[in-house]
Formats: structure tokens, sequence, C-alpha cells
């Protein structure tokens, strides 16, 4: 679970537009958000004027804007372009929120802390059927043999399953299937759900509700 | 303990008029666990493990963990007969003391988070307004400060540009001057006494001193808990939760002038609860 | 013309509110503050409504206390075809979400009330209560978007349930309840956010407008 290694951070339907997602990577709070052209920011999500969270800000399209003083970042580069308080003219100086890698791949968004070295290395097709992520409050090091012993409900194909450790107290299941089968999309993505929060509740601990 | 200039401060620690007279109550200062009760008009004690100084002023209870060598900041418009006097709101915030006074000071965010109340797009612009640090009167001073308000407060019916003066007399206290629409002479005073309860929580306590022939009181509180209320979720998703005094750790710009004097005054008293103490 | 009983930091008063506004009923308001002088406890409050609580409404005579059945009265009675149910199934789903906002207001409100320092109350248990519904829309949410539904129940159009739901989902971060684990409900506000009449109160803020 390296700072260098490329995540599951997020799925790809979970960036509708001029929505801002709030995402969690090993302990870093991250804003994710779609721009009108399709392009996904990955940013840490604090503003670096006075530290609001961008994940309450508004994605307008091609900026998003801090909630606080509406300072208004650009896609992509994340370079501050206006500040409300001072109309005139351009941001004093060059100020830019930290942005993190990005791929959007295999319905899902990946990232890293710190640039990985080499592509993402899957053996995923390019449109699997993602399930829904089961966010679970325990370590993945909790989760990970409970997963490895997933036995798929139903005789189905099993899913390929990701871990995104949010932190050091909580992780986030991904399960995507591969080839799944034409019909009843749904009844497929419903009995994972049920299998997967039954998981989620022995990790946890807790009887189910 | 937390440092000595924060210990040797009187903290505020309730209004008198939300304390019920001869009952023990209980509260948290500086990590600290409070039991103080209200005697009756203008008498109050508190103890932690032992017995604490306590005095009471503008309508609150105020103790000190330490020995305060001053008395407390001196509001002169307080004693003025004629003025609404009362404490708006006593409310809990998951922040810093520091985070809570800067926000505050802070005119820029008018138009974005008290939409149509203390301003609206596009009268955005913060124009040059002057601080001052006085060592004499240990305070920091913004004045010549003007924004333009839709509504600037419960007494007036349309907008106008106000004129504040900004002053903190105290590292968790500030007060606000803005120009009365009934008294063009005379200035509304608005108040925020914060109780640091721990260095990441806080009860902020709100005091109205103003000038209203036209509002009830809880009219002119709900307008307060308003402005408030819209204030809260900012500062509760404000990260760190305590304040950096390094200058490089945040971007503040022209606008923010009175912050940055705000954050140097701290560090120059040494203080180092509630912030994040430059490097 | 509606006289309406409310407070401006109350979750079930903001439910109300909202639907009044999107329904662009004409009302009167008439603030009663809960914290912290306990208004609602005065003798002619009382006399008005027994139980002493807000939202109430006063129309015409007719007075109605509590969100959900106020909720229930003004959709019924104005846009029974949208806000509300028009057949038993539909009327049992509203229902159950009206039934999960009070347990809501029992666990991310008391978690809020707490945290703004009113009201005691057993904080953990107030967020794993939280979360156990939280998780429970989330998921609802999630698959309902599956079949391109936008709403808690399978209705082309919002409707009460969403109303009452809302402003306990929204405040819950003042309690401590992070809405981050919950990216399906965030989107939900976001739709919430964009109906028209939709009105903010101190905590909540706008999104962004739609891409057009």
């Amino acid at each position: 679970m390296s700072a260098h290694a490329w995540h599951p951070i997020a799925a790809a339907r979970d960036l509708p537009p001029r929505h801002v997602f709030h995402a969690k990577l090993l302990g870093q709070e991250l804003a994710v958000w779609r721009a009108d052209d399709g392009y996904v920011n990955v940013w840490e999500n604090r503003c670096l004027h006075r530290g609001v969270r961008l994940s309450i800000g508004l994605n307008e399209g091609q900026e998003l804007k801090c909630q606080y003083h509406g300072w208004r970042y650009a896609s992509r580069t994340a370079g501050c372009t206006y500040i409300p308080a001072h109309p005139e003219g351009a941001p004093a100086r060059r100020i830019a929120n930290r942005i993190f890698p990005v791929i959007e791949r295999h319905g899902l968004v990946w990232s890293a802390l710190e640039t990985p070295p080499d592509d993402l290395q899957t053996s995923l097709p390019p449109d699997p059927l993602v399930l829904r992520e089961i966010a679970i409050d325990a370590p993945a090091a909790i989760v990970e043999p409970l997963l490895a012993a997933y036995d798929p409900p139903g005789h189905g194909p099993r899913p390929i399953f990701f871990i995104q450790p949010t932190d050091s107290e909580s992780c986030v299941i991904r399960g995507v299937i591969p080839e799944p089968p034409p019909t009843d999309t749904l009844a497929l993505l419903r009995l994972h759900d049920a299998a997967l929060c039954a998981l989620r509740d022995l990790a946890e601990q807790r009887p189910a509700a | 303990m937390p440092d000595p200039t924060t210990t040797n401060l009187w903290h505020p620690i309730a209004a008198c008029a939300d304390t019920p007279v001869g009952t023990p109550q209980r509260t948290t200062l500086l990590d600290t666990p409070i039991t103080y009760t209200l005697h009756g008009e203008g008498h109050a004690t508190a103890a932690s493990s032992s017995m604490l100084p306590v005095l009471i002023r503008y309508g609150y209870i105020w103790t000190s963990l330490g020995t305060p060598t001053a008395d407390l900041f001196d509001i002169p418009e307080y004693a003025e007969p004629d003025r609404r006097r009362f404490n708006a709101a006593s409310v809990g915030v998951h922040v810093s003391a520091p985070r809570a006074v800067e926000n505050f000071l802070d005119m820029s965010h008018f138009p974005f988070v008290h939409t149509g109340i203390l301003g609206a797009e596009p009268h955005t612009e913060v124009k040059e307004y002057d601080v001052e640090t006085s060592a004499e009167r240990d305070e920091v001073l913004a004045t010549r400060c003007r924004f333009f308000q839709p509504q600037p407060s419960t007494a007036a019916d349309q907008g106008a540009e106000v004129e504040y003066v900004y002053r903190v007399p105290h590292p968790n206290c500030a007060v606000l001057y803005k120009s009365s629409v009934i008294d063009e002479n005379r200035r509304d005073v608005i108040g925020i006494f914060v109780q640091p309860v721990s260095q990441e929580r806080v009860r902020a306590h709100m005091l109205v001193c103003v000038l209203d022939d036209r509002s009830d009181d809880a009219t002119i509180k709900r307008f307060q808990q308003t402005v408030f209320g819209q204030d809260k979720p900012i500062l509760e998703n404000q990260f760190p939760k305590r304040l950096p005094l390094d200058p490089r750790a945040e971007s503040p710009v022209r606008a923010d002038r009175v912050s940055i004097a705000y954050r140097r005054w701290l560090a120059a008293k040494g203080i180092t609860y509630g912030v994040i103490p430059a490097a | 013309m509606i006289t309406f009983y409310e407070d401006a930091l109350c979750e079930n008063c903001y439910a109300v509110r909202l639907l009044l506004h999107m329904l662009a009923v004409p009302y009167t308001s008439h603030f009663v503050e809960l914290y912290p002088s306990r208004a609602n406890l005065q003798p002619w409050f009382r006399a008005i409504t027994p139980l002493a609580e807000l939202p109430v409404i006063d129309d015409d005579g007719v007075i109605i206390a509590g969100a959900a059945p106020i909720l229930v009265y003004l959709a019924a009675k104005h846009a029974s075809g949208t806000w509300y149910a028009t057949d038993t199934p539909a009327l049992a789903q509203v229902t159950h979400f009206l039934t999960l906002a009070e347990r809501l207001s029992a666990t991310a409100g008391a978690a809020r009330r707490h945290e703004s320092g009113f009201a005691p109350t057993d904080l953990s248990a107030a967020h794993a209560g939280a979360t156990r519904v939280l998780r429970g829309l989330d998921a609802h949410l999630w698959f309902a978007e599956q079949q391109s539904q936008a709403w808690l129940c399978p209705t082309p159009h919002p409707t009460v349930a969403d109303l009452a739901c809302f402003p306990h989902v929204i405040l819950c971060e003042e309690g401590g309840t992070s809405r981050q684990p919950y990216p399906a409900l965030r989107r939900w506000c976001d739709r919430v956010k964009r109906l028209p009449g939709f009105l903010v109160m101190p905590g909540v803020f706008l999104t962004a407008p739609p891409k057009t």
C-alpha cells in the first residue's frame, strides 16, 4: 500500500458534471471533479488560501470555486485564476493547489500520492461491470484475508477486487466483474452487494443491523 | 499545560442570562473541567481542582486557570443605556479559537458565506484598509474597512456601504464596530468571545451591543445566529484546525492584512495553544 | 394564510420550509427559538400544541404538528400527483422514508445538538445509529441511480420523502458524522439543491448550477 502505487479512489460514474467527489487515500483527503470537457481533476482537498475543503466547493465546469472566499482554480493546472477580493488583474503570484496524478480506466478513477514510475497494470477489460463500492471501518489488513476467502454468491463469476486504503482505520472495497452475463446485471449487483455488506459487518465485528 | 500567555488570560465560560442562578454548572476550559455557579447579579464562583478567579463583564462569566496580570479589555459602548445588549448565541464549533477569531475579522467572505446579508456579488472587492498593532494598548486594530452590504443589520431596510473597525484586544476575542443605520455618528458593536474548550474545539459567545429601535430581541438574536450559523460549517471544514503561524503555511493576499497582523501578534505573545507555531 | 411556527436552525422546520417554497404556498413565519431559550415550552405555545415541539402550521384553523404530518398534509393538499403518493405501494415507500427521517433526527440530529452545545447525548451511540441509516440510504440511492431514478422513491418527481430526509443528511457533519463515505448520498444532495424553490439555511451551501 505505498504512496507510489496506483489505487482506485472513485468509480467513473461517481463524477457526474458539476459535482465534487470527496475521496481519501492513505490519509490524504482529495477533491475529485470532472470538468465539462471530461478531464478528471484530483486535487488536495484544501484551498491553499485558508485551508477550507475544496470538496464543499463549486464545480463550475472549467473551474472549481472555493466556498469561503470564492477563489477560482482552473481545471488541469489547479492554478488560481480569480480572487474576488481583488478583482482587478490576475492573482498576484503563481498560486496553485496541489494536484495528484490520475488515470480513468476500466470504469474506475485511479490516483497516487506520488507519481508512480509505471503505468497502471491490470488485466481488466475496458468496460467491466463495476460493483457498488463498500466503505469499511476496518483497516485494509483486516479486510484482505476476508476478501481472499470471498465466495461468489449464486455461482456467478468471481469479481476482481481492489482495496483502496483510505486511512489506517478504514478502506473501500472496489469490485469489478470483467465478463458479466448480458442479462439481469441489477440482480448480480445486488447479490454481491449483500455478500460484501456481510463481509463488512464481519470486518467491523459488529452484528448486521 | 497551555503556554503561559494563554493560561493567564481571562476566558469567557458562560453568558449570565443563559445560566440558572444558584445551580452549579459544568463546562470545559483549556481541556480542564470547570464547575461554576452564578449566585446572583454580578457574583459568581468557579473552580477546577481549586478555586479560580472570576469576573462578570459584558453579561458573561469570565475565569482564568492562571493569574491574569491585567484587567479585561474595555468596551465603553457597553455602558450606553440606549443600546440593545445581550448574548446572541453560545455555539460549539469544532475548530481552534484563533481560526474563529480570524474568520470574524475577515470581510472577503461576506458575499460568499453571508450572501444577500453582509455581502453580494459583484461587490466583492476589499478596498485598502489600515492595520495597526499597538504595543501600548496590546491590541490589533483594522480601520477604514468598507464593504457594501445588502442587509447590514436588523435595523436596516436597504443596502448600504458600511464602515467597519475591527479590534482584537485579546488573543481569543474580537470586537467589530460598524456604522449604525440609526445614528451615523455612532457604531453598532458586536463581539466574539471565544472559549477554548480544547485546542480544536470552542464555544463561541457572541455579544450584541447595538442601536435598534424597531426589532425585538428575538429578531436581533436570530440575525446574529443566522450569520454565525453560516460561518460555522466553513470553520469546521478548515484544515488544519489549529491556526498556522508560519507566514509560508497559507496564502494570504492584501485583503488578509489584518489576519497577517493577528498571526504575528499571537506568535509574538508566545502562544502555542490552538496554533501551529512557526518552524 | 398558513402560520408557520418555526426555528431558524431546526432540521425538521427546514424540511417544511423547503416544501412551502417549492410549492410556492404563501405563509407567515412565527419564530419560536428552541435553543437556548426553549421558547417552545412557553404556555402560549403549549396551548396551540400540547407536545410543544416544532414545526407546527396553522392552516386557517387546521393545526398540524410535526414535520412528517405537515409534509404529508401540504403535499396531499397541493400536489398529490407529484410530491406525495397516488397508489398504495407508493404510500408505503414515502412513509418508509418519513420514518427513516425520524431515525436520522434521533441519531445524526442528536449528535448535532450535542456538538453545538445544546443537549447531552450518548455521542458514540448517536454516531453509530446515524452511520447505520446513512449507509442504508447511500446503498438505496446507488441502486436507484442504476435504474435511472434520481429520488428516494421510484418516481420521476421528488417526493416529501426526499425533503424529510434531506435536512438531517445535509446537516449531519455539524454533529461529527462525515458524508465522505456516502457518494450516492452526496450526489442526491446536489440534486435536491437544484430543485426549483430550493433555499439554504445556515450550515447548507448551494451547489453549482447544472451543466446546460
